[in-house]
């Protein structure tokens, strides 16, 4: 059952992806049919469910059914009015030597180690018995979607990680760590297909192998938390929207599945500013470009996934969403649910430094940038010296506006932290969810130190 | 200048992609024979385990004692918690185990007469580290840490009672 919910999943977003006509390759496909099918579904469901209040196997059968039909049928009204570009691409053709083979073996064989580490561990991390798992073990056993109010602070992350963990009960599996794992491999696949756009195929298997390995992510990808998936669909936005802009004419498909995998982050969580930064740059882009009628596609395709949860949790609670992520931080922060932390726990031990610090930009900083290299280290010290030669040397425009997100994406993280310390009395027990959250500057980086021309001038990676 | 400047800063790249790759052999060898212990044990020594098993040793303290609420109450019970003075706030988590059963976490006034989300009453009292500490009149009150399931009935509880301090139970009202 579990392998006949993957084939759906897969079509769904491969009948998608050929209705946008998307030009990729088979693996870039395959990975992005499960990343961007996971959302449609989960949203299609939501949204049908709602109006019954039905949350039965057969309403994920139905729906899926549906997609199925109207995504075939969309694909060919629209295959009939352009071309097909059914594995047309103009990525680098380069042969893969032995180091390139090895590293793809080394993603392979993780992929395989932590597929039994999946497969074998029951969930039991706090966040996800106390919310994402519990609200599909709720909406399973009653059959009805708003049983999940039941679950305390139920409305404070969006359902996305619930829906899944739901199909995945419906499917005959209570344990929907595997669907984790899947997701960072398709999300390797995808990472892998576009380092190959920009260079060649042995740095891009390289590049992957450095990213799949990277330790926060690579632990994130066996936990049912919402994590990964945020940290897949907000790369996968940014690395779509530079694709979108990489001619001078605005690509269409690519800049759908940036404005879809944006829209999908507030699917998976709501009040992380992160979405912000992809946003401004690309509706700056494109009024730049004057490309308005893309810029209100794009701003209506992002921002209507956003109001779905939004307008749910007004409908059904009066309760300021804020307040109620606040209290189910605290408790998921009270319980350690990560590996263990080298660093001390700051309550526990106040430190004199941050306590006499008094500006709150500069404590906030204090506070967290311990907790944000905790997680980006040691790719950062890769990924350092490449600002500098890729800013004074090859001052590629592409390279310039991802260094600009990752940089925004940081001071939006410092910034959520000024607000954390001015808002909630326990913001220093945030440290954790700091760490975990700043593994989505893993792959950026990565991707960010791959695609420098840098690594052309070496033959052992032609 | 500009060249002696690239050519320094080529050297640092390599250096730090040098120094990346030490600092990920150094830490990852170490875990590498963890991974290989951990997949023989679920691979082989362990394979065969069931979900009860695996759960008692990932989150041994709240599994167990779900299971001894699971075992005491019936489905539709509204179980009492001890305020958060009493108990660990990991416990939270035990509504996931012990659904349908509603836990109703009391604050520090410690009234009977709280009610849970939809307005429904406690029918049962979870005796938890001390807590109950003040009188009670039960219709029965199951101990969980005995070898051999205990059982009182009828019976008025108010910690501390050397009977019953420092162990865990449920209470029926």
């Amino acid at each position: 059952m579990i392998l006949l919910g993957l084939f759906i999943t897969l079509s769904i977003g491969w009948l998608f992806l050929d209705a946008i006509n998307l030009d990729a390759k088979l693996f870039e496909k395959l990975g992005l049919s499960f990343i961007i099918s996971s959302g449609i579904q989960t949203l299609f469901f939501f949204a049908i469910a709602e109006q019954s209040n039905n949350a039965a196997p057969r309403l994920y059968w139905i729906t899926s059914a549906v997609l199925l039909v109207g995504l075939f049928l969309l694909k060919k009204y629209i295959r009939g009015s352009g071309p097909n570009s059914r594995f047309k691409s103009a990525e680098s053709q380069s042969p893969l030597n032995l180091l390139g083979q090895l590293a793809l073996i080394g993603v392979v064989a993780l992929f395989m180690i932590i597929s039994v580490y999946s497969i074998y561990t029951p969930v039991y991390v706090t966040d996800a018995l106390a919310l994402y798992d519990f609200r599909a073990k709720v909406m399973f056993l009653t059959g009805t979607l708003n049983s999940m109010h039941e679950v305390n602070n139920w409305m404070s992350y969006p359902p996305f990680t619930s829906l899944v963990h739901l199909f995945i009960r419906f499917l005959g599996s209570d344990n929907p760590h595997i669907f984790y794992t899947l997701m960072y491999l398709s999300f390797a696949l995808v990472f892998y297909a576009h380092l190959n756009k920009y260079t060649t195929r042995t740095v891009s298997a390289i590049g992957t192998f450095a990213m799949y390995s990277s330790p926060i992510v690579l632990w994130q990808s066996r936990q049912p938390l919402t994590n990964l998936p945020y940290a897949i669909f907000l790369c996968s936005s940014i690395m779509y929207l530079l694709w979108a802009f990489s001619n001078r004419k605005v690509n269409l498909p690519p800049l759908l599945i940036s404005a879809l995998c944006l829209g999908l982050t507030s699917w998976v969580r709501i009040t992380d500013p992160f979405w912000l930064v992809p946003f401004f740059v690309t509706s700056l882009l494109l009024f730049i470009r004057k490309e308005f009628l893309l810029m209100a596609i794009f701003i209506f395709i992002s921002s209507s996934i956003r109001n779905v949860w939004l307008d749910h949790v007004a409908r059904y609670s009066i309760i300021d969403i804020v307040r109620s992520s606040q209290s189910v931080i605290s408790n998921i922060v009270s319980t350690p649910s990560s590996p263990a932390s080298p660093i001390a726990n700051p309550i526990a031990e106040p430190d004199p430094l941050l306590s006499r610090l008094s500006n709150p930009a500069v404590t906030a900083f204090a506070f967290f940038w311990p907790y944000f290299m905790d997680a980006v280290k040691p790719t950062i010290l890769v990924f350092a010296p490449f600002i500098f030669i890729e800013s004074f040397w090859f001052k590629n425009k592409s390279q310039i506006i991802l260094l600009s997100m990752i940089s925004l994406l940081f001071l939006s993280l410092w910034a959520g932290t000024v607000f954390a310390s001015q808002t909630f009395f326990y913001w220093k027990e945030l440290g954790n969810a700091v760490s975990r959250l700043s593994g989505l500057f893993v792959p950026l980086m990565w991707f960010y130190v791959f695609r420098s021309p840098f690594w052309k001038q070496f033959k052992l990676l032609q | 200048m500009i060249k002696k400047l690239k050519f320094l800063t080529q050297v640092a790249i390599i250096l730090s992609v040098g120094i990346y790759f030490w600092q990920r052999l150094g830490s990852g060898l170490r875990p590498f024979g963890t991974v290989l212990t951990d997949l023989q044990r679920m691979l082989i020594t362990e394979r065969n385990l069931t979900y009860d098993q695996k759960m008692l040793s990932l989150r041994p303290d709240e599994y167990f004692l779900a299971q001894q609420i699971i075992k005491y109450t019936p489905p539709d019970a509204v179980i009492y918690f001890p305020p958060p003075e009493y108990v660990d706030p990991g416990l939270s988590i035990i509504s996931y185990f012990i659904y349908p059963r509603i836990p109703i976490f009391l604050d520090s006034q410690k009234l009977l007469t709280t009610r849970g989300k939809n307005g429904e009453l406690g029918n049962y009292i979870l005796l938890y580290n001390d807590f109950p500490d003040f009188p009670v009149s039960a219709s029965s009150l199951f101990l969980f840490d005995s070898t051999i399931p205990q059982t009182f009935e009828n019976i008025t509880i108010g910690l501390p009672d050397p009977r019953f301090s420092g162990k865990k139970g449920i209470i029926r009202l």
